[in-house]
């Protein structure tokens, strides 16, 4: 963690106060066990602007422009994140699940497939999503392919955009992949190629609050409920409920379950990884 | 004369609403509002609307998103869309642009550069 020297420290109180102005501001909820990675994040962004708790707390607190609010979210929510992320459930969606989609889908002579990957962070998830279904799908350009991919930061969002990643996003990737998606330039970044990009939507949404479309076959949210309280995740599941077709697959983290939280997935045991189906409630 | 012309100010919060509405209702334009993305599709769907004064983070559909439906509808697309908002960095104008934005003010609100713009639009 690059702290600069002196970065200001937070008591229990002060930190606990910053979760909570958080969770009543964003839905975010920091666990007690997240609550050093929070601590971490403020201490970044509150040494950056050369502040102790107490005046960071006035600030973001008395902005009704939300502009440090902005830059906070930004801090809080990047995550490490990398292409081929979670390979058993990532090879499950591409061995089994769009397989069998894709199968069902020309069998009713229906060749579109719309997924949306929420909390998209920097672009590697839709990205990957894309490469997998071109893998998988032949003359998968006769098909109508729509990834939405969206997240609560515009910082990133125009990184996703921008398709640009260092070895250490690209280095899971399955080897035939990089050289058919990718363009490795002379500054040594990868860069995603243009017939990839064309499929995948990104747009900035929160999933508190935001709008959001329908019939999707997949969707793919993963590590990001984490960040939320029980209430909140109950709201964003059944959100992700309606937004399913029904038989639609959900994704979540690998270790991350609903039970108790939304009714009606059915949960299916792939290989070292669980999908979760859209059943009638 | 201005009264011909509707403008819609779209923001959730009423003291914007209200400070916006008061300055365009002085100088005689006829003014609409919606507290979200959501309120005022249903008020560009039912009213003419000649120009829409629109903030970004907003509760049910943000402004980014309205902006994209609107301006991929060709019923709805010649209308200007003004973002104002607080969201300030390069890269959330920069994603106001992607929406299809005709242009992008940050607040604190400034009345004289909205007429500027109302000026060059209407």
């Amino acid at each position: 963690m690059n702290l600069r020297p002196g970065a200001a420290v937070l008591t229990d109180k002060q930190l606990l106060r910053f979760r909570d102005f958080i969770y009543e501001n964003l839905g975010l909820w920091f666990g007690d066990s997240k609550l050093p990675v929070l601590q971490n994040r403020l201490r970044i962004r509150m040494g950056k602007l050369g502040v102790d708790a107490d005046k960071y707390y006035a600030l973001i607190r008395s902005e009704d422009d939300r502009a440090e609010i902005e830059k906070l979210i930004n801090v809080i929510t990047t995550n490490e994140t990398y292409f081929y992320r979670c390979e058993s459930q990532m090879d499950s969606f591409r061995e089994i699940i769009l397989p069998r989609m894709v199968e069902e889908k020309i069998a009713a002579g229906n060749r579109s497939l719309k997924i949306w990957s929420a909390g998209c962070s920097t672009g590697e998830e839709p990205y990957t999503i894309a490469m997998c279904i071109f893998e998988t799908i032949p003359f998968h350009s006769i098909w109508d392919i729509l990834i939405y991919a969206t997240d609560l930061s515009t910082d990133v969002l125009n990184r996703a955009l921008e398709g640009k990643y260092n070895k250490r996003a690209i280095e899971r990737m399955p080897e035939d992949f990089l050289k058919k998606y990718f363009d490795l330039r002379e500054n040594g970044l990868y860069y995603v190629n243009n017939a990839i990009k064309k499929v995948v939507d990104f747009e900035y949404s929160n999933l508190v609050d935001a709008y959001y479309d329908m019939d999707y076959d997949i969707i793919f949210c993963r590590n990001v409920l984490i960040y939320f309280r029980d209430e909140t995740k109950k709201m964003i599941l059944n959100k992700f409920y309606d937004a399913l077709k029904p038989g639609g697959y959900m994704f979540l983290g690998p270790t991350e379950m609903v039970r108790g939280l939304v009714d009606g997935f059915k949960l299916i045991s792939l290989k070292d990884s669980v999908v979760f189906q859209k059943a009638p409630r | 004369m201005n009264s011909d012309y509707t403008i819609l100010v779209v923001d959730d919060s009423p003291v914007v609403v209200e400070a916006v509405r008061d300055a365009l209702l002085k100088d005689g334009y006829t003014v609409l509002a919606a507290a979200d993305g959501i309120e005022a599709l249903d008020m560009v769907r039912q009213n003419r609307v000649d120009l829409i004064l629109l903030d970004i983070d907003m509760p049910r559909m943000n402004g980014y998103q309205l902006c994209k439906l609107l301006k991929r509808d060709e019923k709805f697309r010649e209308i200007p869309v003004v973002m104002l908002t607080a969201k300030s960095s390069d890269a959330d104008r920069m994603w106001g642009v992607k929406a299809g934005t005709d242009e992008y003010l940050t607040k604190p609100f400034n009345y004289a550069k909205v007429k500027e713009i109302l000026g060059r639009f209407l």
